[in-house]
């Protein structure tokens, strides 16, 4: 009797887990936002010539060019990519439409175009002419944005990109410095960040009047700690509280000679993560073998060793990726 | 078996559970499974090397009741976190 009560008091206690978790995780599923969006790709002569041809009509993008051709630096038009993506209407977006709520603000018209020109392209940095062309659902172009723009590798996180600087071209021609801090003021467009003494503090002649300074440093306080550090004996500013990223690492050019061992270029992440799943997991195991062992009936060596193996193969399973530097 | 030792099984797991809802840890459904079959595993192999002979019967027995123990802790600190803390 009394095994029979243990064995079915197990069986609930367990049952009722998987039912708690199960019932949990349906709750916080989320769809995937990304399901209605369809997207695809272009390079070569077309979209080479969409763009002589944006420059010839727009003199937004023609003054995006030649911000970098005066500098004496060629954008790469041959190796341009154009992606485009169109957004179509779900259900649950038309019903919202309907009862006159807000909409989500990544649903802007029909579809987007975004083309990429590169000028300096390197592995931890990137600068170059970004062109999006938003249309409404008859093809009709309904806005445009137009921007040189520099972004650089996280040198932690080798997929994020951060934007350092960012000249926005309006269609008069007329560029104008979106900023933030931590983002270049003054940067020489088409040379490497390693190349220039970029600085990141503002100065009030960078204002159109006091009132906006006092706006933005309101907005960003942080700003003043930044401009702190240009108050050096050797004058200027400098690069050094961005520390940008590794530019020292060898470039993925075509000519690129790549050593023997794969590792150069790959590292396992996600050590933090396996961490602390064996560390939850085998806590957990080590709080039910020590049950066993105080009610006397299991070894505590044999328990945790198969326990905390089983647990820690699943983490590494889990959490471990090989990704690129 | 002696009252300590009862107390001492109840009153461990139930700190543990409690320092584990405290700290926000909760497992989703794959790792909860992972954890159980582990305990359930590991008392398999834990009462097989403590035993000389033991029956298949008392073998399954003494694993179901860990790793009841093991679910029992983590439904409760999975409610203690969500709702408690």
């Amino acid at each position: 009797m009394k095994t029979r009560l243990c064995s079915a008091v197990s069986l609930i206690l367990i049952a009722s887990l998987f039912s708690f978790t199960t019932l949990a995780q349906t709750n916080t599923r989320r769809k995937n936002p990304l399901i209605n969006i369809r997207a695809k790709s272009q390079k070569g002569p077309k979209v080479k010539e969409k763009i002589e041809r944006l420059r010839s009509s727009h003199n937004s993008v023609r003054a995006a060019f030649e911000a970098f051709e005066k500098r004496g630096h060629k954008p790469k038009i041959d190796d341009a990519v154009s992606i485009t993506g169109n957004v179509e209407p779900t259900r649950e977006v038309a019903y919202r439409r309907l009862n006159h709520a807000s909409q989500q603000a990544t649903i802007t018209g029909d579809g987007i175009e975004v083309i990429f020109i590169a000028v300096v392209d390197l592995y931890n940095e990137w600068q170059g002419i970004a062109i999006a062309n938003f249309y409404d659902p008859n093809g009709t172009l309904e806005e445009q944005y137009v921007a040189d723009v520099v972004i650089t590798r996280s040198e932690y996180s080798p997929s994020e990109w951060t934007a350092r600087f960012e000249l926005k071209f309006e269609s008069d021609g007329i560029g104008y410095l979106n900023h933030r801090p931590g983002m270049f003021t003054n940067f020489n467009l088409g040379t490497p960040v390693l190349q220039q003494a970029a600085p990141l503090s503002l100065d009030p002649s960078q204002f159109a009047s006091t009132e906006q300074m006092d706006a933005y440093y309101n907005l960003y306080p942080e700003q003043a700690l930044i401009d702190s550090f240009q108050g050096g004996s050797d004058g200027g500013g400098g690069i050094l509280p961005l520390q940008p990223a590794r530019f020292a690492t060898p470039q993925r050019g075509p000519g690129a000679v790549f050593p023997v061992s794969p590792w150069a270029f790959h590292t396992i992440t996600g050590w933090g993560n396996m961490a602390r799943s064996v560390g939850v997991g085998c806590s957990f195991v080590a709080g039910a073998c020590t049950v066993g062992v105080l009610l006397g009936g299991i070894s505590a060596a044999g328990c945790l060793g198969a326990g905390c193996t089983l647990v820690t193969l699943n983490a590494a399973r889990n959490n471990l990726r090989v990704v690129r530097r | 078996m002696s009252k300590k030792k009862v107390i001492l099984a109840v009153v461990l797991p139930v700190t543990i559970t409690i320092v584990f809802a405290w700290a926000n840890l909760t497992l989703p459904l794959r790792d909860a499974i992972v954890v159980c079959v582990a305990a359930f595993v590991g008392s398999l192999v834990g009462y097989r090397w403590k035993r000389d002979n033991p029956t298949f019967g008392r073998m399954i027995l003494w694993a179901l009741v860990v790793t009841g123990v093991a679910a029992a802790m983590l439904v409760i600190s999975n409610l203690l976190a969500s709702y408690v803390f």
